[in-house]
């Protein structure tokens, strides 16, 4: 029914039967090209993007939201690409998490990435949902933009104004919020090179298998560094500086992983919530921030 | 629309002609599935409504739709308690596409207050309100998008008070009172012996609190109907456990006779207790009458959590004495209950708690006790079980930790004090063909084995493995009154066979179960045989859909039905041909006259117009009567029982818990059906887990807090077991038919308790509060920890 050209269809002929639905009426355009994605973008203030619509089709049924235009990204293949460019894995903002569950690069040029991806949601879900709409959705549990930010991937943000690059964490701002301003675009997602003797891991909890985390953690071990990230803590995932530092110079072993479990959980600030305390999520952090670090070094901290 | 309800079509969405094709394709497989056998019991027969349901065909009253249709919707109550001032509704009637507004104000006297058990419920609200969604005004209009904008537009004045929060709040003294009987719903004691001094001589009492927290049914499909008038006949087309109820019902608050009403169940997706109460019947129907439209109402999700009954949220004080060589000696047992703002089934789940204090073991002496009160919460009502579930948790809990300290077996404790045939209950009831100890038996083996296995696995890391027993034994019917079921059936000269069978399906094959029965019982084939229940001008009250009776007392009426309509069939066929009915008989679907065979159809041409004069007739009442002062008596006919083994996994750093293996032995007397049964149980082992585990209603303030599924947290399919086992013991019921009995509902029982014994054995903690969430497992294992 719906065109795949630019043309705007109004709401009332788009869904003669309005009231049987859920969300609330809106105009819907499916553009063939990202410039006149950005055109369409620009052109209406309450214009908003669709992409997997895993999160933003909820919302709109909700009636959270009311966009007086949904323009349709799907169908923009420039958007869809995996590629390795200078060393480095760039996903186009609409690969969805299926592509990259398939996609050998991505094993091989982030395995961390390939690794998390099993806990996002539920099949279903992931055969849908897109890097670029996690992102920009930016839910501070959320598996993706957590991973990225761990790796200091860089986000590319386009307008009919120009196009500019953010690392991630001037891209995530807080919960739920990005840098996006309202005419732009999230069209790719640039991760650094994948360094061969690097060593990571990675771990959540989740009520269910596919719930989001209620905590989850990361690591990243390159020679003379230390990564540590926890996200479902604050309003975005964060690295955590004196777990961090603590290990800075040090060789890991089980005091020092001990010590480093136990800075992350005394520095975060978690929120408790219907599903998990503010306490258990602070005793969450200090038992995954162990397991990383023992997962990834190797070191044995539990018998 | 009216001649499909007439022949109790009510699969498929676009009626008879759709069926007809799916008819032919059920027949091979009904084929398929009793190849080389001449009856229909005992068969995993497939169930015929699936054939729509998974292709998305079935027919939920949501998704009917009439000329002239309004969609009706509710104003609730945002507050737990306050007293209403005034209600307009001036701008809301005179809003775009409304038709109909209804308030308290145009319910007749006669009618204005329902319930199931007690009729205290406004169908609107009139003076005061008494939980939060509480329905206050109806609206009905063009659209649904109209409706809802009109329900801005009501004006509600309330004098908010302070609600009542807890029973013991409720109980305090000086509590404002929520209802003319006061706050008490039932307040039951039942005493065998003196356990106080049975207690003190026992040589060990263990003593524990056990909680949970209140639990929503669940159920794919919301309440949902559609009311029309078909002539001058009201008809409500609704998902229901129980169309004769409203039916009744209706009359009195329409003020229409009983002939000039007509509720019909449409198809139904779950139920599990919570749509045997009042949602949209009433406001429906009076709207209808008010607009002489079609009124269809479907129940949002939050609506669902906000205003449907819950599972009883219960404080369990246990204590129970045994002798050192395991025997129980002694039962004392307290129980405060939140029954919500009105009455729903609390008194029925009072009353079956009581009953069931002991069970399924022999305690000589018993001092049990319950009150349920009153609270500004949504009311608590029926669900699975009738709250033995949480008895269950408590009671199997306590014995296995009697058996750890005296380093008994789980299995062994049981076999102990198990009842028997001809163990003699608490409330005087002898009984009979008891198969409790045979699922012990069943289970041993496994259990040992499992064991075995499991210690020769190194514990390493941060997982802790461990089983747990628990067992269960379940009264099948209602709680010691009468009630009985009835079946009819008819024949047309064409050969079609109707079943009026007066309980319903709701959702769980017993229209399957009831045709093989009948099938077998008349000598026919079973795809011959068209069940229609759940309509009320077409079976008898038979009572609702619950308590695990269809089989066993509905499959009893259709077993009598069956049998006198082969009786009526023979003598009419003889009358017709002048033959004495000694030369004709009817079996296997084959009509033998004077040894010449005759087709069935053949037979029913011959028989011509009288086919109408047979009409059988079966009714099964078994006398069960129980004094629910003393409760003295035999509450029911038949138990089910059952043992359940729970393999359990802890995170000993994360408090989370995984079951990958289970197993379930049931004595369910004879199977009428092997694969509905273990559907049944696989189903309740996954709810039961979900209790166990996830599931609860997060109450503030009187607010449901998490009223949807993102946040209600129900088992999703990788939450499961990896293997549910189900093993059936060899016990045929002789009062049952064929020797079935009910298994449904019970299979939920043990779960809980069987994963609390599982995470004891695994870690040394004993949790005593449902659910088990990760971080209540956490926090046990740390104040265990800082205690060591
Ligand atoms: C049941 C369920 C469970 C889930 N569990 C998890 C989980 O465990 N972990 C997890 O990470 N996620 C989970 N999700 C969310 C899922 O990952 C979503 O796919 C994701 O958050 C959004 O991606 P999308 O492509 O569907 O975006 P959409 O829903 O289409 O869009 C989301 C938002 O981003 C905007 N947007 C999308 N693309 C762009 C773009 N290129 N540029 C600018 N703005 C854009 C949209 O306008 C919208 O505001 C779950 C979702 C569901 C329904």
């Amino acid at each position: 029914m719906w065109s795949a050209s630019g043309r705007r269809l109004r709401a009332s002929s788009a869904n003669p039967r309005a009231d049987q639905v859920k969300p609330p009426p809106f105009d819907y355009a499916k553009p063939a090209s990202l410039s006149e994605a950005l055109e369409l973008l620009a052109s209406d203030d309450d214009a908003k993007i669709l992409a997997g619509g895993q999160s933003f089709v909820p919302v709109l049924n909700f009636r959270l939201a009311s966009p007086s235009l949904l323009i349709d990204i799907n169908g923009l293949a420039e958007l869809g690409r995996i590629s390795l460019v200078d060393g480095g894995l760039r996903l186009g903002a609409i690969v969805r998490y299926r592509d990259l569950e398939d996609s050998e690069l991505v094993a091989a040029e982030n395995p961390l990435l390939a690794h998390a991806l099993h806990h996002i949601a539920h099949y279903q879900i992931r055969n849908r949902g897109t890097v670029g709409g996690s992102s920009s959705h930016a839910d501070p549990s959320a598996e993706f933009p957590a991973v990225s930010a761990l790796c200091g991937a860089e986000y590319v943000l386009q307008s009919i104004r120009g196009s500019r690059v953010l690392p991630a964490d001037e891209f995530f701002l807080g919960a739920l919020t990005t840098a996006l301003e309202a005419d732009e675009i999230l069209t790719e997602i640039r991760f650094p090179p994948w360094p061969r003797d690097r060593r990571w891991a990675f771990e959540e909890i989740a009520p269910r298998l596919g719930d989001f985390a209620i905590l989850g953690a990361a690591v990243l071990l390159d020679p003379g560094e230390t990564r540590i990230l926890v996200f479902g803590a604050g309003d975005r995932a964060s690295r955590l500086p004196r777990a961090e530092a603590a290990l800075r110079g040090r060789t890991l072993d089980k005091a020092a992983i001990l010590e480093a479990a136990k800075l992350a959980s005394e520095e975060i600030e978690p929120q408790g919530d219907i599903h998990a305390t503010a306490e258990y999520r602070k005793a969450m952090a200090e038992v995954l921030v162990e397991r990383c670090l023992e997962r990834a070094s190797g070191v044995k901290v539990v018998a | 629309m009216a001649s499909e309800l007439d022949v109790g079509e009510k699969f498929a969405l676009d009626g008879l002609d759709e069926q007809r094709h799916w008819q032919e394709v059920y027949r091979e497989i009904i084929g398929g599935a009793t190849k080389g056998s001449d009856v229909f019991f005992g068969h995993s027969i497939p169930r015929n409504d699936v054939l729509y349901k998974v292709r998305g065909r079935a027919k939920y009253a949501a998704n009917v739709t009439m000329p002239g249709m309004l969609h009706g919707v509710f104003l609730r109550s945002p507050h737990p308690y306050a007293k209403i001032k005034r209600v307009d509704v001036s701008k809301a009637k005179t809003a775009p596409g409304v038709q109909c507004v209804l308030t308290a104000w145009d319910v007749r006297e006669e009618g204005f207050l329902v319930g199931s058990l007690f009729e205290d419920t406004p169908v609107l609200a009139k003076t005061v309100v008494r939980h939060v969604g509480e329905p206050v005004v109806a609206v009905a209009a063009e659209t649904l998008a109209q409706a809802e904008a009109a329900l801005d537009l009501i004006e509600v004045d309330y004098e908010p008070m302070k609600p009542i929060l807890t029973p013991q709040e409720a109980i305090a003294p000086g509590a404002p009172q929520l209802h003319e009987q006061g706050n008490i719903i039932a307040d039951f004691t039942k005493t065998r012996g003196d356990a106080e001094a049975a207690l003190k001589a026992s040589d060990i009492v263990v003593e524990g609190v056990y909680t949970n927290d209140p639990i929503e049914h669940a159920y794919l499909e919301s309440p949902a109907g559609i009311s029309f008038w078909d002539g001058d006949v009201l008809t409500l087309l609704v998902c229901t456990q129980y169309p004769h109820f409203h039916h009744k019902q209706l009359a009195r608050v329409t003020g229409l006779p009983m002939e000039k009403i007509r509720v019909v169940q449409s198809v139904i997706g779950g139920a599990f207790g919570g749509k045997i109460d009042v949602t949209i019947e009433c406001a429906a129907s009076l709207m209808t009458m008010k607009t002489g439209r079609p009124v269809k109402m479907v129940l949002e999700r939050n609506e669902v959590f906000s205003s449907t009954t819950k599972r009883h949220a219960m404080t369990i004080r246990h204590r129970l004495g045994a002798t050192k060589d395991g025997r129980l000696t002694a039962l004392d047992m307290d129980v405060l209950c939140d029954g919500g703002a009105y009455n729903s089934y609390s008194l029925i789940v009072a009353g079956r708690c009581i009953i069931h204090s002991a069970m399924p073991y022999d305690i000589p002496a018993i001092k049990t006790h319950m009150k349920t009160t009153f609270t500004n919460h949504v009311p608590s009502g029926a669900m699975r079980s009738f709250g033995v579930i949480k008895l269950g948790f408590a009671t199997e809990s306590q014995l296995n930790k009697i058996a750890d300290q005296l380093g008994m077996s789980p299995i062994e404790i049981r076999r102990i004090n198990a009842v028997k045939s001809g163990t003699v209950t608490m409330t005087g009831q002898v009984l009979q063909d008891v198969g409790f100890i045979k699922t012990l038996d069943a289970l041993e083996p496994i259990y040992e084995a499992r064991r075995k296995e499991l210690a020769a696995k190194p514990q390493t890391g941060p997982i802790r493995t461990g089983l747990g027993i628990a067992s269960l034994g379940y009264g099948i019917g209602y709680s010691g009154v009468r009630n009985p079921s009835t079946a009819r059936i008819e024949v047309d000269e064409t050969g079609l066979v109707i079943a009026n069978c007066g309980t319903p399906d709701v959702g769980t094959g017993s229209d399957m179960a009831l045709a093989q029965i009948a099938a077998d019982a008349a000598g026919i084939d079973i795809a011959r045989i068209r069940v229609v229940s759940g309509d009320s001008t077409k079976t008898d009250d038979s009572g609702p859909t619950s308590a695990s009776r269809t089989t066993y007392f509905s499959g009893s009426a259709a077993r009598i039905a069956g049998n006198d309509f082969n009786r009526q069939f023979v003598e009419a066929l003889a009358a017709k041909l002048g033959v004495s009915k000694g030369v004709v008989r009817l079996n296997d679907d084959q009509v033998l006259v004077n040894n010449s065979p005759m087709s069935f159809e053949e037979a029913c041409k011959t028989i011509g117009s009288a086919t109408k004069n047979i009409v059988a007739y079966g009714k099964f009442d078994p006398v069960n009567q129980l004094d629910l002062k003393n409760f003295e008596g035999d509450p029911y006919p038949t138990y089910t029982y059952a043992t359940h083994l729970a393999e359990v996994e802890v995170d000993i750093e994360t408090g989370r818990i995984e079951v990958p293996n289970y197993w379930a032995a049931h004595d369910a007397g004879t199977l009428v059906n092997p694969m509905g049964a273990v559907g049944q149980i696989e189903g309740g082992v996954v709810m039961g887990l979900g209790m166990a585990l996830w599931e609860r209603i997060v109450r503030k303030d009187g607010y449901i807090q998490n009223p949807g599924y993102r946040d209600y947290l129900l088992p999703g399919a990788k939450d499961t077991p990896t293997k549910i086992e189900t093993i059936f013991v060899d016990n045929p019921d002789p009062t049952g038919p064929y020797g079935a009995k009910g298994v449904a509902e019970a299979s939920i029982i043990p779960v809980p308790a069987a994963i609390a014994a599982g995470l004891h054995e695994a870690t040394g903690v004993r949790p005593a509060k449902m659910p088990m969430d990760a971080e209540t497992v956490l926090d046990l294992l740390d104040r265990k920890e800082a205690a060591e």
